[in-house]
C-alpha cells in the first residue's frame, strides 16, 4: 500500500468531486483543485450525521503508515442511495477518491470508496 | 465567478439525475411523469435497495374535511442553484450584486456548515426529503434536513409572531384546491441555495402547492425581495410522494468534525447581513 497522489481527469477534478449532494458549501472546507486517491486499510467507519467518516491507514512512499480521515455524505442520503454501514468493515483494503481539505491536514472529502477489485462500496450516487 | 456558475449548473444536472428529477422537469412544475422519477434508488429506513419505486397513481386524495390532502413524505429536486429553476441569471439590484460577488464561504465562513438554520428556501431545496402534516387549521413542514420543523395556520388567522427569524413567519390560505403560503419577517441571515445566492430581510415568499394527482405536487415558489432583485424570481418544481420513505433523524451537530476541528468557520452573519 502506498499513498498515491494522482491527477484525475479534468472533469472529475473540476466537477465530479464537488457535485456531491452536499447540503452546505463544500468549498468552505475542501479544495476541489486538489484531488487525491488513497489506497489503504480501513480502521473505522463512523456512521453518523451530518457526515459519516472513514478512518484509514495509508503507507506513504517512505513506508511510514499515515492516518487519514475521510468525510462521506450523510448516512441518510447514503441509505437512500442503497448503501449501509454493513458494506465495509475494519480491515478492508479500500481505494478512496476525494479532494483534500484546505487546512493541509490529512482530511479528505470522499467521492467514492471502492474495493481493490473495483466494486463500489460507498457513494452518495445510487448503487 | 463563471467557474462557480458552470459548476453549479453541472451540479444541478447531476443532482437532478441523482434525485430522479430531470432538470427540465424540475423547472416546469406540472407534468411530472407518471413513472417514478428517480425510482430505482430505494432508500429510506427499511426500504428495499434497488429500483422499482412507483408513486401512487390516480386522482389527488382529499381530506375528510374536503381539502386536498398533502400529508406524506415528499421527494423534491435538490436545487443547489436557484438560477437553474428561474430561467438563468438573477436580476440583481446593486445591493444584491454586491452581496453575491462578495460571498466567500471559504474565507468568511459557512453558516449551514456551522449548523445554523438554513432558512426555508434552502431547507426545502436540500437533498433530504420533507414530510407535510395537515389539519383543518394548521400545516407543518417536517424537514429531514437537521430535523427542523415549521408550523403555521392555514385557516385565515394571522401570525402573532413579530421577531424576525431564520425561517420567517408563514400564513396559509386556500385558493381553490391550491394551498398558498406567504412568508415574511426573515432575519436576513440565510441564503437561497447551496451556492449562496443572497436575499435580504425584505424577502417575501409566496408558495403554491397543488396536488396534481395521487403521486405529485406542483410547487411554485416566488421570491420577492426588492432590495436584492429587481423583479420576483419564480421557480416551478415537482414533488413526488415517497410512500417507501420515512423521515430519518438528522443531527447536524453530532458528528460535524469540520466545525469542531476548525475547518469550517462560523460566519459573522449579523455583520454580513
Amino acid at each position: 500500500m502506498k499513498l498515491r497522489l494522482i491527477v484525475l481527469a479534468a472533469f472529475l477534478a473540476a466537477f465530479g468531486v464537488t457535485c456531491l449532494m452536499a447540503h452546505h458549501s463544500l468549498a468552505a472546507e475542501f479544495d476541489s483543485t486538489k484531488p487525491i486517491t488513497l489506497t489503504g486499510t480501513l480502521t473505522k467507519l463512523d456512521w453518523r450525521n451530518p457526515h459519516a467518516w472513514i478512518y484509514l491507514e495509508v503507507k506513504n512512499a517512505q513506508g511510514v503508515v499515515e492516518k487519514w480521515q475521510c468525510e462521506l455524505g450523510s448516512p441518510n442520503a447514503m441509505t437512500r442511495a442503497g448503501f449501509s454501514q454493513e458494506d465495509v468493515k475494519a480491515g478492508d483494503e479500500i481505494v478512496l477518491d476525494g479532494i483534500l481539505a484546505r487546512d493541509g491536514s490529512k482530511t479528505v472529502s470522499t467521492r467514492v470508496v471502492k474495493a481493490k477489485d473495483g466494486r463500489t462500496l460507498l457513494s452518495q450516487n445510487a448503487r | 465567478m463563471k467557474y462557480s456558475l458552470i459548476l453549479a449548473s453541472l451540479c444541478l444536472v447531476t443532482a437532478a439525475l441523482l434525485t430522479g428529477q430531470g432538470g427540465a422537469d424540475a423547472t416546469k412544475g406540472k407534468g411530472a411523469p407518471k413513472g417514478a422519477p428517480g425510482g430505482g434508488k430505494g432508500g429510506g429506513k427499511g426500504a428495499p435497495k434497488g429500483g422499482g419505486y412507483q408513486p401512487p397513481e390516480g386522482p389527488a386524495p382529499m381530506t375528510t374535511w374536503g381539502k386536498p390532502d398533502f400529508n406524506g413524505v415528499w421527494q423534491r429536486p435538490y436545487v443547489p442553484n436557484i438560477e437553474q429553476t428561474v430561467g438563468g441569471a438573477l436580476p440583481y439590484t446593486e445591493w444584491g450584486k454586491q452581496k453575491w460577488e462578495s460571498y466567500n464561504p471559504a474565507k468568511d465562513g459557512d453558516y449551514t456548515g456551522a449548523c445554523l438554520p438554513f432558512g426555508h428556501v434552502r431547507a426545502l431545496s436540500s437533498p433530504d426529503p420533507v414530510q407535510f402534516m395537515q389539519t383543518p387549521t394548521h400545516f407543518a413542514f417536517l424537514y429531514e434536513q437537521n430535523t427542523w420543523f415549521k408550523v403555521f395556520p392555514i385557516d385565515g388567522r394571522p401570525t402573532k409572531k413579530k421577531v424576525p427569524t431564520w425561517f420567517g413567519d408563514s400564513v396559509g390560505r386556500w385558493d381553490g384546491d391550491t394551498l398558498v403560503v406567504e412568508t415574511t419577517n426573515f432575519n436576513g441571515f440565510t441564503r437561497l441555495d447551496t451556492n449562496g445566492h443572497p436575499h435580504s430581510d425584505q424577502l417575501k415568499l409566496t408558495e403554491r402547492f397543488t396536488r396534481t394527482d395521487a403521486g405529485h405536487i406542483a410547487y411554485q415558489l416566488t421570491v420577492d425581495d426588492p432590495k436584492t432583485y429587481t423583479k420576483p424570481l419564480v421557480s416551478n418544481r415537482t414533488f413526488t410522494l415517497r410512500t417507501d420513505w420515512e423521515i430519518l433523524e438528522y443531527s447536524c451537530e453530532e458528528n460535524n468534525k469540520g466545525l469542531v476541528e476548525g475547518r469550517i468557520k462560523v460566519p459573522d452573519f449579523e455583520n454580513q447581513k
